[in-house]
């Protein structure tokens, strides 16, 4: 899994690539760890290019979601692809994560919120 | 359908007949690979099936993870068929079997009102299912995917450490090979 982080418009977009499972979890998990916790913005969390996820990446996006919202921050996951969105669907977790279709529909979103 | 776990060692999903089978050491590291070697016996329209290979490897993780405790001395079995129309697999480990079966029932029972609402902190309680035994890592969250999923059943065996589930591939109009 490979990643880069882009500040836009006050907040921190995490661009992900590759599969979010098992074996690229604890990489991610240390990755938004160190972010959730020295990051004081909003997140949004880009799955465009993750073909693949499983229950631990899941679990990862979980535990970063409540970190930022414990902050009191506003998080949006975004352009989720088919796979993505039906594992999302069938654990019903579509309903709990604030999904946007692009970047840029999110960061409009949290702006209309005043989040930014 | 029936979106809880259900335990009945006779249950027609337990049937062996037919099915290929491998078994595989509890290694972790190894669990995606054991994955494609099972999915390699799939008709080409069933390897397209969105997430199934990922709801398999979920299945070997349960057991390698949870079951054998990743112990390499432990063997996970596998027995599988695929056809046009179904998919069947049984998957057995070495463990004590899950305890907490109808402990996970009650929660998602729970789980099922809270999504039903809508209500952001109710849903954030049952977001995720945790037990004593859980890793750091785990994501508390496949189950609750994985009884939605396999829409012929997801049954457990009396000693808990052998599941058998079952899934319906709708694509032609045919009936259900097994009532959900």
């Amino acid at each position: 899994m490979e990643y880069h982080i882009e500040n836009m418009e006050g907040c921190r977009v995490v661009y992900l690539k590759g599969d979010l499972d098992l074996y690229t979890t604890v990489k991610f998990r240390d990755i938004i760890g160190e972010e959730g916790e020295h990051s004081d913005s909003n997140f949004i969390i880009d799955l465009k290019d993750v073909g693949y996820i499983d229950s631990c990446g899941i679990g990862a996006l979980l535990f970063f979601f409540s970190a930022v919202k414990k902050k009191n921050y506003d998080f949006y996951l975004t352009c989720l692809g088919e796979s993505v969105f039906e594992v999302l669907k069938l654990n019903q977790l579509i309903k709990f994560f604030p999904v946007s279709e692009s970047v840029s529909s999110a960061l409009l979103e949290m702006s209309a919120k005043g989040r930014t | 359908m029936n979106r809880f776990i259900d335990i009945d060692s006779n249950h027609i999903l337990f049937k062996r007949d037919n099915m290929y089978y491998k078994e595989f050491s509890s290694d972790y590291s190894l669990i995606r690979f054991y994955t494609h070697l099972i999915m390699q016996k799939a008709p080409l329209e069933i390897k397209e099936e969105l997430i199934l290979e990922q709801q398999i490897s979920e299945l070997i993780k349960n057991a390698v993870q949870h079951g054998n405790g990743c112990d390499v001395m432990k063997k996970v079995k596998v027995w599988f068929s695929f056809s046009d129309s179904n998919v069947r697999l049984i998957v057995e480990d070495e463990g004590d079997g899950f305890a907490d079966i109808e402990k996970w029932n009650k929660f998602q029972e729970e789980r099922i009102k809270a999504f039903s609402s809508c209500d952001f902190s109710k849903m954030n309680e049952y977001a995720v299912f945790k037990t004593e035994r859980s890793g750091k890592h785990d994501g508390g969250n496949a189950l609750f995917a994985a009884v939605q999923y396999w829409d012929a059943g997801f049954v457990f065996n009396s000693k808990r450490n052998s599941v058998a589930v079952g899934k319906n591939i709708l694509t032609r109009g045919e009936s259900c090979f097994i009532p959900a």
